[in-house]
């Protein structure tokens, strides 16, 4: 069933579920808080009765006249002894810096108050990402403060009396349990930074025996063989999608976890975004995938191939392309269809389109390879000469290690094989019977927990430190803080234990002196226009980017295989339900699965939360009901199933995804951490399920269901919650009708109850004709979107008050705030969701309480669905605060806690709030959240605090370490108040009085608030709506734009550009 | 009227003591003030009533009596009024180890100044007699308002007893009236008035409403703490700092001017004088010993210590150091009893290698966002504006309430520095208003300053 015109969230909404309606009519879905705690496990035992209540109270009461009679407690106020030059308490200062974890490279600045980090921003000096970040690099600060972090060093066998130098001890323990002819292993992830690789070379002089083997949880491994075959270069080029007419990706998610997803969703963005509608262009992607994953639900087109059949597809389109493979022998005639009709697009586009594929099979990749060669890709969106470094593991060489190496010593280097491995067990049993392992990592994880030396590494923000994600593109970490435990750096123990003589032991920062030395041996040389090596380094540590000059060229010449490699393709496997494992956008591969903010981070897709899900297909039954699950086996969201993968079986709940093909299934990989602090024990882990082909690991399987075995309990997730304008069918007529309708009992209803404006979409072949003729410039012969937007005008005319006359006098000078949001450039990645909780204190609430709705995001970025419901298109939209200028929220508040500022902010004073919630009531956005417990532990009662964890038993921002990670600037909310999305207030007034300071205006562009300095698009823009020339004016110009719900007379101050898809209306 | 009277009181007064001055060029008492203020307040009390540095000056006068010229002298310089052989002259040399600074700078009617405002502040407590607060007018003018006060008082009690005469005249013929036509009825007595039901009521309502009034009134102050005052760690003096040395608040107080923290000084900030000034005016060594046990600075040396010095030579070196001789300022050398020594190294001790723990004051309401730098550079607010004549403060306290109700009442009032700032242009109808005359200033008020989100975000 094509659904063109309609836009869906869940497959019960589409169903028009009766049951769904009944809650989507209530205004607190879920549970009533009083049923829920009623129920509660944990508050059965409690035996409170009437006159324990009124104990409590009186003493309570009691309690308070007591405490606050008493004397005002004397607060003590320390200053500096020495104040550092740079610091000036209650500003803030940026210094440059690198996040690097494994193969996730970002450079950044980090904004430190008072010494400490507590915001990342993105470094817009970097050409490769432009100033954008992901969601992992802004909850960096967050794991800084981790309390699960190692706080010394510790030896198997060594104890230490107070005073001791832990470290000098350790040192000589480890000295003395090698020899110079002792094998020794270096295992890590991905490794960009060259000043550690010289310090590991150091090593290797008195220990020559000394093998360093980089492997990727999610390996790229076979990819790089594959260049390797086809251009003797053993490394990932770089990849321009800015430049791509046509892209079309093979199962590669690269907006969400392939190489360099900032660097590729900027420049994807690029061919998005539409300026004018005249003339307009995009890119056109198609994806290869069986499940929806981010890339794919921005995609055009997605074709639904079995992860078996991938390689077929691929040969079927080398093919098409004269390069050899068949014409994809036992595919669906629809896919062949469709590869021929790429095959024909990509050929008008030779040397502006681009093929790439996140498999990890060589002969793929190496068609891969051919394919682009053919198009004549390198050179033009394809750049091997200055190649990318962010995936450099190799699955042989761990495989070989794992399994028949032999190794006196193990040194773990950032990385966590006894978990991400498919063969973990195995590495587990050999960390065992090595004498020596050794763990740089900073949490007691899996694989640490195993060995018998932890010699924890700074964190990066307390690191000194390098790192090349890209030829010649070198960035620089610097320390922002001092280490907050008794750590010392990776390198630095490399070269204590090399005795390196490169190592000043006695410099007050030996690394640091070790990394000048190394930039002013190898770079300075090939830097030009500084005339002293301090020249150079401070202008590097300032800008934290440097780029040396780029290789020219960039094309080569395929020099692979093709025919062998198809030859060697494995053929679709037939029947049974395939599975494909991915890697999740929040958590990674497992590595950021201790970071409470990335844990409550929805997922783009399934809107999931806290844990993994098998997606499964939704099929329409050919009348009017959409059934999940698989033949013979019907299953609901939130139904728990056990899958057996590999031979390994593993329960989880289900999630039914629209997009997923049908016998099929997706799951995450990097979930079901042991030993991963507060993200202990959440979701399943798939590491078991991974197979081993040769030695690359394959993410995908067959999959054995158990079908449907009871519910989650604690099912978590937010695609329902807080939703707005739910339309459904009717019983009776089999029409299709509002819910509002139905509730308020008119029909018809003129106006703002039929038709809501949720979301506009549209092609862009259709463009035109859905933006239609402006009524403002005369006669309207199309009817589009400016038709329409010029009936709400007349409609919200139509009032009993004189708003237009007080629009005038409250706005006409000084500021008024606005957004634009670009629905065609956002991704969806979820970036600004964990910007904003960074930035504005906003608590983690845990699983539990996000099953109750009561998750506390000011954005959230709502999942849509439209088109054909079996393979759908995707638009995503980030909705916060509108801060309307009739806001129904603000008439409703008995106490005036939320009123409008002269410059167009719905306000929202904490202190006046006494929690009737009113104005969630009345919010047609659904964007304000009541802190229905004291989830920041700001309060003094101990009831009211709210606990994280699997066992309930970990109280989030209890411990002043955790604490460190709050903004100073924003209030830290307590029980009992509404809060919502602040338009960053305290940025707005940093950046005014910054004007008032330098007596001049105020920019467009100074400021900057949280959500839009963390998009890698530039999909969200701030600014003065009455400063004419501002950007957020041109956007609202744009014919695309429109505003949320603007029929029901909000005057919100958000504008949406409507979303425009690629289709070819001729593809099937 | 008692309030005429007064005012013709102060008047006469006044243009007597101006008469009086343009007469005989007479001793002038606020010109002694300025001087005492400058030269003397360091070491003499204002209260010249009790001994500081220097000894208690009041009647200074009448024990130099017939020694005017010595008393001159030794004003200017003690040594040489001592040189003298003069018997008090030598007694008060040894009054005390200090010297007394010399003031050659000053002449005898300078110094009669002085010594007219000495004797004023002695006998009346004020520079010039009669003691009143603040200027002659403004006094009248509060006097005529208690005046008025007492004469509404006064109306009203006339008033409430006519009142009551009158009920009970009407009372007394209506039940006259009443016996007349024939109904016997019981009168009740004042006591039964008093006491009936309506009445209790009626004091029972009054008791809770002006209970209730008084509480609530009492509970918005819960929390506020005008007039604090503690005790710091350091007898630290803002009249000598800001007022006798006239050092700028934001030399120590940098942040006011680029963050919203005007900063308790680094213990640093303090060493750039100290580094020098090794002995106050008042304590001498005692209290600025704690700035060198808190920053590791040995002034015996004149230079920091080296970083791990161990605690047993710190507190050594400052047990040597508070006892050993100084010199003044002017060079002339100073003996430390012993007992001092010992008190004072008994109360700095706790401070080496220490940080300096300071009492904060200035506590704002919680949820509240206050910005220094907004107020002191964008508004060009005066820091005395909220705190107060700090250079005049021995002791530091808290001038303002910090209440939200005095945050407003200030916006309210405050005009913007409009005309000067291009970041106002973006309120062109202001400016036109202002251009035209329809407003004469613009608040802060106006341009939005009493919206929630300005302080609470």
């Amino acid at each position: 069933m094509n659904n063109a015109n309609k836009v869906w969230a869940s497959v019960n909404e589409i169903n028009n579920d009766a049951e769904f309606k009944k809650t989507q009519q209530q205004e607190f879905v879920d549970q009533k808080p009083v049923d829920a705690l009623a129920n509660e496990e944990s508050l059965k035992s409690t035996s409170a009765n009437r006159r324990d209540f009124l104990k409590y109270l009186g003493f309570s009461l009691g309690a308070a006249t007591v405490a606050s009679s008493c004397e005002i407690p004397v607060k003590k106020a320390i200053p500096y002894v020495v104040k550092p030059d740079a610091i000036v308490p209650g500003v803030a200062n940026y210094y440059a810096s690198t996040l690097l974890n494994g193969g996730d490279c970002t450079p950044v600045l980090v904004k430190t108050r008072e010494g400490r980090p507590i915001k990342i921003e993105g470094n817009a000096l970097s050409s490769m990402t432009g100033g954008g970040t992901t969601a992992r690099d802004q909850a960096a600060v967050l794991s800084l403060y981790d309390t699960n972090r190692i706080k010394a060093p510790r030896g198997a066998g060594l104890t230490f009396e107070e005073g001791d130098d832990k470290w000098a001890k350790i040192d000589a323990a480890i000295a003395s349990k090698l020899s110079p002819s002792s094998n020794i292993a270096i295992i890590s992830n991905t490794l960009m930074s060259p000043t550690l690789k010289a310090s590991i070379d150091q090593f290797k002089v008195k220990y020559p025996n000394t093998q360093l083997i980089q492997y990727d949880p999610v390996s790229a491994s076979a990819m790089l063989d594959a260049n390797e075959a086809s251009f003797g270069k053993r490394a990932i080029p770089s990849y321009d999608f800015s430049k791509a007419k046509v892209i079309v990706s093979f199962d590669a998610d690269f907006l969400g976890t392939w190489i360099s997803p900032i660097e590729y969703t900027k420049d994807y963005a690029k061919n998005r975004t539409i300026k004018d509608i005249d003339g307009a262009k995009m890119s056109r992607h198609y994806q290869f995938e069986c499940g929806m994953s981010l890339t794919g639900s921005n995609a055009d087109h997605r074709v639904l191939i079995r992860p078996s059949e991938r390689s077929t597809a691929i040969a079927a389109l080398a093919g098409a392309l004269d390069i050899g493979g068949g014409s994809g022998r036992g595919l669906d005639d629809k896919i062949k269809t469709a590869i021929t009709k790429i095959a024909r697009e990509l050929t008008n586009n030779e040397g502006s389109s681009l093929v790439v594929c996140g498999s990890n099979d060589k002969n793929e990749q190496l068609l891969v390879n051919a394919i682009n060669a053919r198009l004549k890709n390198y050179g033009a969106t394809i750049d091997i000469a200055n190649h990318s470094n962010q995936r450099q593991g190799d699955d042989k060489a761990i495989y070989n290690f794992v399994n028949s190496g032999r190794a006196d010593a193990i040194f773990i280097l950032n990385a966590n094989p006894a978990f991400d491995l498919p063969y973990a067990d195995k590495f587990a049993k050999k960390l065992e019977s090595t004498p020596l392992t050794v763990s740089f990592n900073q949490t007691e994880d899996e694989t640490t927990s195993l060995c018998k030396f932890a010699c924890p590494d700074h964190h990066n923000l307390e690191s000194w430190g390098d790192a090349e994600p890209k030829a010649g593109q070198y960035s620089l970490i610097q320390p922002t803080i001092s280490p907050l435990f008794n750590t010392r750096p990776a390198g630095q123990s490399f070269l204590t234990w090399a005795e390196s003589a490169e190592l000043d032991a006695d410099a007050e920062q030996p690394y640091y002196e070790f990394l000048k030395k190394q930039w002013e041996s190898n770079l300075f040389g090939k830097t030009s226009g500084f005339a002293r090596f301090q020249n150079f380094w401070d202008s590097a540590v300032h800008d934290g980017v440097v780029s040396m000059p780029s290789e020219g060229g960039g094309s080569a010449s395929f020099g692979g295989d093709a025919g062998a490699a198809i030859s060697n393709l494995t053929k679709p496997r037939s029947g049974g339900i395939e599975i494909s494992i991915q890697e999740s956008i929040a958590i990674g591969a497992g590595q950021y699965a201790g970071n409470p903010w990335l844990l409550e981070m929805a997922d783009p897709v399934t809107r999931m939360v806290w844990e993994n899900v098998l997606c499964v297909p939704v099929k329409f039954d050919g009348i009017n009901k959409y059934i999940g699950g698989y033949e013979g086996m019907p299953l609901d969201t939130g139904d728990l199933v056990t899958v057996k993968v590999n031979g390994k079986e593993m329960t989880l709940p289900v999630v039914l995804q629209f997009g997923q093909m049908q016998n099929t299934a997706t799951v995450q990989l990097g979930w079901g951490r042991t030993k991963a602090g507060a993200g202990s024990d959440y979701g399943a882990d798939f590491y078991p399920a991974l197979t081993v082909k040769g030695t690359d690991t394959q993410y995908d399987g067959v999959a054995e269901l158990s079908g449907a075995k009871g519910r989650e309990k604690d099912f978590a997730c937010v695609q329902l919650h807080h939703t707005m304008g739910i339309k459904g069918m009717g019983t009776e007529e089999g029409e299709e009708i509002n819910v509002d309708e139905k509730v308020l009992g008119y029909k018809g209803f003129q106006g703002s109850l039929t038709e809501r404006s949720v979301i506009n979409q549209t092609n862009l072949s259709t463009l035109k004709e859905f933006i239609g003729d402006d009524p403002h410039d005369g006669d309207v012969k199309v009817k589009g979107l400016l038709y329409k937007r010029h009936h709400f005008e007349h409609l919200n005319e139509q009032t009993l008050y004189p708003y237009d006359e007080y629009k005038d006098v409250a706005y006409e000078q000084g500021h008024h705030w606005g957004m634009a949001i670009d629905l065609n450039a956002c991704t969806g990645c979820g970036a600004c969701t964990v910007a904003c909780m960074a930035e504005n204190n906003i608590p983690v609430v845990g699983r539990r309480e996000v099953r109750r709705v009561h998750e506390m995001a000011w954005l959230r970025i709502d999942r849509y669905y439209f088109g054909d419901a079996e393979n759908p298109n995707t638009v995503y939209q980030p909705m916060m605060c509108q801060h309307c200028d009739n806001a129904p929220c603000e008439n409703v508040c008995p106490v005036a806690a939320t009123n409008h500022s002269s410059e167009g902010l719905n306000q929202m004073t904490y202190n006046r709030c006494i929690g009737t919630r009113y104005c969630a009531n009345n919010c047609p956005y659904k964007v304000r959240r009541f802190n229905w417990l004291d989830y920041n532990q700001a309060d003094l009662f101990g009831y009211n605090e709210n606990k994280i964890g699997k066992d309930n038993d970990i109280m989030y921002m209890a411990d002043d370490l955790t604490r460190m990670v709050l903004n100073p600037d924003v209030t830290v909310r307590s029980r009992g108040v509404i809060e919502k999305c602040s338009f960053c207030v305290q940025r707005i007034q940093e950046a005014k009085l910054t004007a008032k300071t330098e007596l001049r205006q105020l920019k467009d562009g100074d400021i900057k608030v949280a959500c839009q300095s963390a998009c890698p698009t530039g999909a969200i823009v701030f600014g003065d709506t009455n400063d004419k020339k501002s950007e957020v004016n041109e956007q609202w110009k744009n014919k695309r734009n429109y505003f949320v719900l603007e029929e029901v007379n909000t005057r919100a101050s958000v504008g949406y550009l409507t979303k425009v898809t690629n289709r070819d209306e001729d593809f099937s | 009227m008692t309030y005429e009277r007064f005012n013709i009181k102060y008047t006469l007064t006044f243009v007597l003591l101006f008469c009086s001055m343009l007469a005989f060029a007479a001793p002038n008492p606020n010109n002694g003030q300025t001087l005492f203020k400058a030269n003397c307040q360091s070491c003499h009390m204002k209260n010249m009533k009790a001994d500081m540095t220097g000894p208690a000056l009041g009647g200074v006068q009448e024990r130099w009596e017939g020694k005017e010229e010595l008393l001159y002298t030794w004003v200017r310089n003690t040594q040489a009024a001592a040189a003298t052989g003069d018997a008090y002259a030598v007694k008060m040399i040894d009054w005390d180890p200090s010297v007394m600074q010399a003031f050659p700078e000053l002449t005898n009617e300078n110094i009669d100044d002085i010594l007219l405002y000495i004797n004023n502040m002695y006998t009346d407590g004020c520079a010039e007699p009669p003691c009143v607060t603040g200027d002659i007018a403004t006094t009248s003018a509060t006097k005529e308002e208690k005046g008025f006060n007492w004469l509404y008082a006064l109306l009203f009690g006339i008033l409430a007893l006519l009142a009551l005469v009158l009920v009970r005249i009407t009372s007394n013929l209506n039940h006259m009236a009443e016996v007349k036509a024939g109904r016997a009825t019981q009168r009740q007595t004042l006591l039964e008035t008093l006491t009936s039901r309506n009445i209790v009521s009626l004091a029972i309502f009054a008791a809770v409403v002006l209970g209730g009034f008084t509480t609530v009134n009492n509970a918005i102050n819960l929390g506020r703490q005008q007039e604090y005052a503690p005790t710091q760690p350091i007898k630290f003096s803002h009249a000598t700092h800001a007022g006798i040395n006239k050092i700028d608040c934001q030399y120590c107080h940098d942040g006011a001017r680029r963050s919203k923290h005007a900063v308790i000084p680094a213990v640093n900030t303090c060493m750039n004088c100290h580094k020098a000034i090794l002995n106050g005016p008042t304590y001498g060594k005692a209290e600025i010993a704690k700035i060198y046990a808190a920053s590791g600075f040995n002034p015996a040396t004149g230079a920091y210590y080296e970083e791990n010095t161990p605690q047993d030579t710190l507190m050594k070196h400052m047990e040597a150091w508070l006892a050993a001789e100084y010199l003044d300022k002017d060079g002339n050398k100073v003996e430390v009893r012993e007992d001092i020594a010992a008190e004072q190294f008994d109360e700095v001790k706790e401070y080496v290698g220490k940080d300096m723990e300071w009492v904060r004051i200035h506590n704002l309401p919680d949820h509240a966002y206050f910005n220094h730098q907004q107020h002191v550079v964008a508004g060009g607010v005066e820091c005395q504006t909220c705190h107060g004549a700090v250079e005049e403060m021995e002791v530091m306290k808290q001038y303002a309430p910090l209440s939200m109700g005095w945050c407003v009442n200030c916006h309210r009032q405050t005009e913007v520095q409009f005309a000067d700032n291009p970041y106002y242009d973006s309120f062109e109808k202001y400016h036109e208003d202002l251009k035209s005359g329809k407003m004469d200033k613009v608040t802060v008020e106006d341009i939005g300053g009493l919206e929630c989100q300005k302080c609470h975000y």
